[in-house]
């Protein structure tokens, strides 16, 4: 009934790709962005998928908990797939042929493509969240915002919003699994009907969940005044996240490698 | 007539780095018409037990019987239902008023909108919220205690053959424990009463049975009176006493011959006055 570990959440270890600085790991997302942008063939995607393949086996994170992430994505891989393989009339050799319906050779090749590409992001990212902590996830993006704070962008608080967005995602989610099984218990059904039907039996969910998220984002504003929380000016934090010569080097490496191959293949 | 529970085990997460063990081999059996109280520390597997007994977790092995019949999925909608309160049950309401969210259940169990008001009514006054002063108004207005007994009233408007319960005085003042005590003892009457608690001064005094959970296994299930003369096994389960018995293990262990431990204030000093009668 309830996930161990929901979609993009912190999946606790201690593998050099958990050990990674933050802003380092962040910088080899982009850089894997970058090279999944730049391949124009199946080959280059062989050496994205290689590159994803030996990142997960090194982060000692369960491929299936890497590849959760896909089911979110699957309605957009499956209008990916038609929106390039269906033709409308087409006077070329197709694949299959249903009335004036087809399903064109060339288009799901190339369909093909972009569904990769679009599943080596979800894995690319879905990494950089499962084998990094919220808290340093948000450290991270701070001190990548801070250079901004000259133009008076509020790095401080962004990063002060992030934490605390992050940190309520698994509370906020057992609070809904808790509501659910509440209303199942007195008869509710989720998995009966049409759309429109299911959509509005989570009413019951829905309306105490927001009641609850509310004065709970209440309370935690008053605790936090209550303990001289100001906003982000001048706040230092306990343990500042340092890129090491170790760090460095794998973001120059990894990311020069990954561009290169992008830009080759 | 019970509802039972035949070689329940159940892990949480199984088979990952987040494996918990919860229930670890547990039979057990509810009766109609009796208050059972389950006893455990936090973490023992109590509310796993209920929520198992409710049809609404299914264990990795074991089953869950209901007047001899197996069932699956969520017990509250068939004959004779379980209904279950859980740990804060005001955080289940919804509704624009506190009547059409009691009625919320009953609709659900396929009763027509006439029926549903009058089980809403008649469960609104069974915890007392007079359905005229209450039932218009909006749940969320309501304190604590009363958001509480509307709640319990959203099961019991379900008319459930048995009822289980996971902390229901949990965060309630004197008054509002006292108000779900009541509730507690008049709903035996209709159904099989189970009760979850850490603890144990709440319901001892008025439960038939009481069973002790320590790491999902059970270690006591026997009469009330039975735990109370052996006070000691609450400590085995990772609880503590409740202190009408503290005080009268530490006359007997002052030396008073006590005939029998009581939970009642009166009769415990009655027999230690008589202990210490018979000491001199």
């Amino acid at each position: 009934m309830k996930a161990p570990v929901p979609f993009g959440q912190f999946y606790p270890g201690d593998s050099p790709v958990h050990r990674l600085e933050p802003r380092a790991k962040m910088g080899l997302v982009a850089a894997f962005m970058a090279m999944l942008f730049t391949v124009d063939g199946f080959a280059g995607l062989a050496a994205a998928t290689a590159v994803a393949a030996v990142a997960v086996a090194v982060s000692s994170v369960p491929p299936r908990l890497v590849l959760r992430g896909i089911r979110a994505v699957s309605i957009i891989l499956v209008f990916t797939l038609l929106a390039h393989g269906l033709r409308w009339n087409p006077a070329t050799v197709t694949l299959l042929r249903v009335g004036p319906v087809a399903l064109d050779a060339q288009g799901v090749v190339t369909g093909l493509f972009f569904v990769v590409r679009i599943v080596l992001l979800v894995v690319g990212t879905s990494l950089l969240t499962l084998t990094t902590s919220p808290v340093r996830l948000a450290d991270g993006l701070e001190r990548l915002m801070r250079p901004l704070e000259v133009l008076r962008f509020p790095a401080g608080e962004v990063a002060m919003m992030l934490t605390v967005a992050l940190r309520f995602i698994p509370t906020t989610a057992e609070e809904a699994e808790k509501i659910v099984v509440a209303q199942v218990a007195r008869g509710a059904r989720f998995d009966t009907g049409g759309l429109l039907k299911r959509a509005r039996a989570y009413v019951p969910v829905l309306v105490p969940l927001f009641v609850s998220l509310f004065r709970r984002a209440d309370e935690l504003a008053t605790a936090m005044e209550a303990r001289c929380y100001r906003g982000g000016a001048g706040r230092t934090r306990f343990t500042e996240s340092r890129m090491t010569r170790a760090d460095r080097a794998a973001l120059l490496v990894g990311a020069a490698v990954m561009i290169l191959v992008g830009v080759v293949l | 007539m019970s509802l039972t529970l035949a070689g329940v085990r159940h892990t949480y997460a199984a088979g990952t780095a987040f494996a918990t063990d919860a229930l670890a081999g547990v039979d057990l059996s509810f009766e109609p018409g009796e208050l059972v109280l389950v006893l455990g520390a936090t973490g023992s597997g109590k509310s796993t037990l209920l929520r198992v007994a409710a049809g609404l977790l299914t264990p990795l092995s074991g089953s869950v019987e209901i007047d001899g019949r197996s069932v699956d999925g969520p017990l509250a909608v068939v004959e004779p239902g379980v209904g279950f309160v859980f740990q804060s049950p005001e955080m289940q309401l919804f509704a624009e008023t506190v009547e059409a969210d009691v009625r919320f259940g009953p609709l659900n169990q396929g009763l027509t909108e006439d029926e549903a008001h009058h089980r809403a009514t008649r469960a609104l006054e069974a915890v007392g919220l007079g359905a005229e002063e209450f039932g218009s108004r909006s749940p969320f207005t309501l304190s604590g205690g009363e958001a509480r007994r509307a709640a319990i009233a959203g099961v019991l408007a379900m008319d459930p053959g048995y009822l289980l319960l996971d902390e229901p005085t949990a965060g309630l003042d004197v008054e509002g424990r006292e108000a779900v005590r009541e509730i507690v003892a008049r709903s035996r009457r209709r159904a099989g009463v189970v009760v979850v608690t850490h603890d144990a001064e709440e319901f001892l005094g008025s439960a038939d049975r009481v069973i002790l959970l320590c790491a999902g296994r059970v270690t006591f299930d026997g009469p009330a009176d039975e735990l109370v003369q052996s006070p000691e096994r609450f400590a085995e389960a990772g609880l503590k006493a409740p202190e009408m018995l503290l005080a009268q293990m530490l006359a007997r262990d002052a030396g008073l011959k006590l005939a029998r431990l009581s939970l009642d204030p009166a009769e415990a000093a009655l027999l230690i006055a008589r202990a210490r009668e018979g000491a001199r």
